[in-house]
C-alpha cells in the first residue's frame, strides 16, 4: 500500500490483513463489520493486526493511534462498535496520505 | 467417605514416529528408533547433530488445530500438546459440556524455552545484525537492540514465551475451568503435573483432569543449551545406536520432542458414564535431592525416597513391581545411580526385575518426558509386552540389572513404575496398576 493506493486497493489489502490475522472466510469481511463483535477478534488481535498493517504501510505507528482515530474519550462499548473495516481501511488511507 | 481411586480414561500422543499413541506403540514395541541427523537447521558447527525430531511441520500440525486464530500465540511445543489433549478427550468420550465446569482442569509439564523455535533464533539473529553500529567498529549497541526487537518481533511472541500458554489454550478450548497448573521442573516437569493432577482428584478438589506435558527444543536454542552443559551424546558417527541407556559406551542423551496427554477421571465419574479405565493411578510422590543442581548424592537418597514413597501410597510393596520404566537418560551418571537407587530399594528382587529406557528409541523429551513415559507404561498395562532398552550391547559393572535389552517383552504386567529425575534434583515417581473393578 503507498499513498496512491485506492479505496479498494486499501480494502483488499485490509482484508487479506484480517484474514491472516483472524484465520477466517474472507467472504465474511464486509466495510460494515466489526472487528470485535462481527469478526470475533479479542484484544490481543489488535496488536497483531497493527503489526501486520505497519508491515504492509511500510511505517510505525504511534501507540493508540488507531483507536484515537474513531473518536477521543469512547468507551470500550464505543470502540466495539466504531472500529470496523470500513473504519480501519479509512484510517489507514489517511495515515498513508500524511506519510 | 470411600477412597477417591484415580483412573486414566484417554491418551494422546505427538512423538518422534508421528501423531498418535498407536503408532507410538508400534514402534516402541518393535523397538525401533527415531534418531535421525538434525536437518531443520544448520548443525554444522555444533558437538551434538542428532536427535528424534517429530516428523511434522506447521504444515501438518496447523490444520489439526480446531481453532485457528490461536496458532499465532502458539509455539511449536504448544502444538504438540493442543493436539494430543484433543486426541485425548476424543480417546475418552468425554463430552465436556457434561462436567462441572469448575470441577474439571488442566495440568501439563512445559519447558521454557519451547517458544526459541528456529525461525525465532534467525529473526533474533538478523535484529542483532542489525543493532551493530559501525561508526565506532563493529559494536553492538544494546539499545538499538532493543528497539528492533520492538519494531520487528510480532508483538504476539511473548505469549509463546509464557510456559504456561499450552495449559491456557487446552483449558479454553474444553471449558476446563478449574485448576490450571503448569508445572516447569526440567525432566521431571511432566510426572509432576500428572502427579499433582491425580491429587486434585483423589483429594476431591476436581473430577477430571487433562493433564501430561509437551516440549520441544530441537532447534538452534536447544542443541547449544545442552551442549553447554555437556549432557547429549557426542557420538554423531554412530547416531543411530548412540542412544544407549546403561550400556558401558553410553556418552550422553538424545534429544527428542514432542507430547502426551492424557484424561484422568475418578473411578466414580468414570464408571457413571460407561467408560473404560486404561490403568489406575496409584501413587505417587516427588521429592528434591536439595543437594546439587545437576549432581545426584552419592547414596542416590531422593529418588529412593521417591519410589518408596510412591509405592507406600499405592499400598504396594517392592515385591509387587513388575516393570519400572526408568529415567535411563544415558548419562554415565544418570544410569548408574538409578541402577543403585534401584537395588537399595528392591535389594533381592533388583536382579529379578524388568527395567527398560523409552528414551533409547524416542529420545529424552525433557519436559514431556515423564507424560511419554507413561503413555508408554499404559500400553505396556494394555498389551502386556514391556518396551526395550535398544542399543544395549555392553554390559556396565555398575548397571547390573535386567533393562529388557533390544527386544520388548510379553510379561504379566500388574503393576508399574515410571521414574522422572531432573536438573535442580527433583524426583517424581508414578505408580500405575492394571485396573482391577475390585476394592484396593
Amino acid at each position: 500500500m503507498n499513498k496512491n493506493s485506492t479505496e479498494s486497493e486499501v480494502f483488499a489489502a485490509l482484508k487479506s490483513i484480517i484474514v491472516e490475522a483472524l484465520r477466517i472466510d474472507p467472504a465474511k469481511i464486509e466495510l460494515g463489520s466489526r472487528i470485535f463483535d462481527d469478526l470475533g477478534a479479542e484484544s490481543i488481535d489488535i496488536l497483531d493486526i497493527r503489526f501486520r498493517i505497519e508491515y504492509a504501510i511500510g511505517f510505525k505507528l504511534e501507540e493508540g493511534e488507531i483507536i484515537r482515530s474513531l473518536g477521543e474519550g469512547l468507551d470500550n462499548n464505543q470502540i466495539r462498535e466504531k472500529l470496523t473495516v470500513g473504519s480501519l481501511a479509512a484510517f489507514i488511507r489517511n495515515r498513508l496520505q500524511q506519510a | 467417605m470411600s477412597e477417591r481411586r484415580v483412573v486414566i480414561t484417554g491418551m494422546g500422543a505427538v512423538t518422534a514416529f508421528g501423531i498418535g499413541v498407536r503408532t507410538f506403540g508400534e514402534n516402541i514395541f518393535r523397538g525401533n528408533s527415531a534418531a535421525k541427523m538434525v536437518s531443520s537447521f544448520d548443525v554444522s558447527g555444533l558437538p551434538t547433530q542428532f536427535a528424534a525430531p517429530a516428523p511434522l511441520t506447521d504444515s501438518d500440525l496447523d490444520p489439526l488445530i480446531d481453532n485457528q486464530k490461536s496458532i499465532k500465540t502458539m509455539c511449536r511445543s504448544a502444538k504438540f500438546a493442543v493436539i494430543a489433549a484433543k486426541q485425548a478427550i476424543d480417546d475418552a468420550g468425554l463430552d465436556t459440556n457434561r462436567l462441572n465446569p469448575y470441577r474439571f482442569g488442566t495440568s501439563l509439564g512445559a519447558g521454557g524455552l519451547g517458544y526459541l523455535d528456529t525461525d525465532h533464533f534467525h529473526e533474533s539473529l538478523q535484529i542483532l545484525a542489525g543493532a551493530f553500529d559501525s561508526s565506532h567498529g563493529a559494536r553492538l549497541d544494546p539499545s538499538r537492540t532493543m528497539r528492533n526487537m520492538l519494531e520487528r518481533v510480532h508483538p504476539l511472541t511473548p505469549l509463546k514465551a509464557l510456559s504456561n500458554i499450552p495449559t491456557a489454550h487446552i483449558a479454553i478450548n474444553h471449558n476446563a475451568r478449574g485448576a490450571c497448573q503448569t508445572i516447569t521442573t526440567a525432566c521431571t516437569s511432566s510426572a509432576q503435573a500428572i502427579g499433582e493432577a491425580y491429587r486434585q482428584i483423589k483429594y476431591g478438589i476436581a473430577d477430571a483432569m487433562i493433564s501430561g506435558g509437551s516440549d520441544s527444543m530441537i532447534n538452534p536454542e536447544g542443541l547449544v543449551v545442552f551442549s553447554m552443559v555437556g549432557v547429549m551424546s557426542r557420538n554423531n558417527r554412530d547416531y543411530k545406536t548412540a542412544a544407549r541407556p546403561f550400556d558401558r559406551r553410553r556418552d550422553g542423551f538424545m534429544l527428542g520432542e514432542g507430547a502426551a496427554i492424557f484424561v484422568l477421571e475418578e473411578l466414580g465419574h468414570c464408571k457413571a458414564r460407561g467408560a473404560e479405565p486404561y490403568a489406575e493411578i496409584a501413587g505417587y510422590a516427588n521429592t528434591c535431592d536439595a543437594f546439587r543442581l545437576t549432581d545426584e548424592p552419592p547414596d542416590a537418597w531422593g529418588s529412593i525416597e521417591a519410589m518408596r514413597l510412591a509405592l507406600a501410597e499405592a499400598r504396594l510393596n517392592s515385591e509387587q513391581v513388575d516393570y519400572i520404566n526408568a529415567h535411563g537418560t544415558g548419562t554415565p551418571m544418570n544410569d548408574k545411580t538409578e541402577t543403585f537407587a534401584i537395588k537399595s530399594l528392591f535389594k533381592d528382587k533388583a536382579h529379578s526385575l524388568a527395567i527398560s529406557s523409552t528414551k533409547s528409541m524416542i529420545g529424552h523429551l525433557v519436559a514431556a518426558a515423564g507424560a511419554v513415559e507413561l503413555a508408554a507404561c499404559v500400553l505396556a498395562i494394555k498389551h502386556q509386552v514391556m518396551p526395550p532398552t535398544i542399543n544395549y550391547q555392553e554390559r556396565d559393572p555398575e548397571c547390573d540389572l535386567d533393562y529388557v535389552p533390544n527386544r520388548a517383552r510379553e510379561a504379566p504386567l500388574n503393576v508399574i513404575l515410571s521414574n522422572s529425575f531432573g536438573f535442580g534434583g527433583q524426583n517424581a515417581c508414578l505408580v500405575i496398576k492394571k485396573f482391577s473393578s475390585g476394592a484396593r
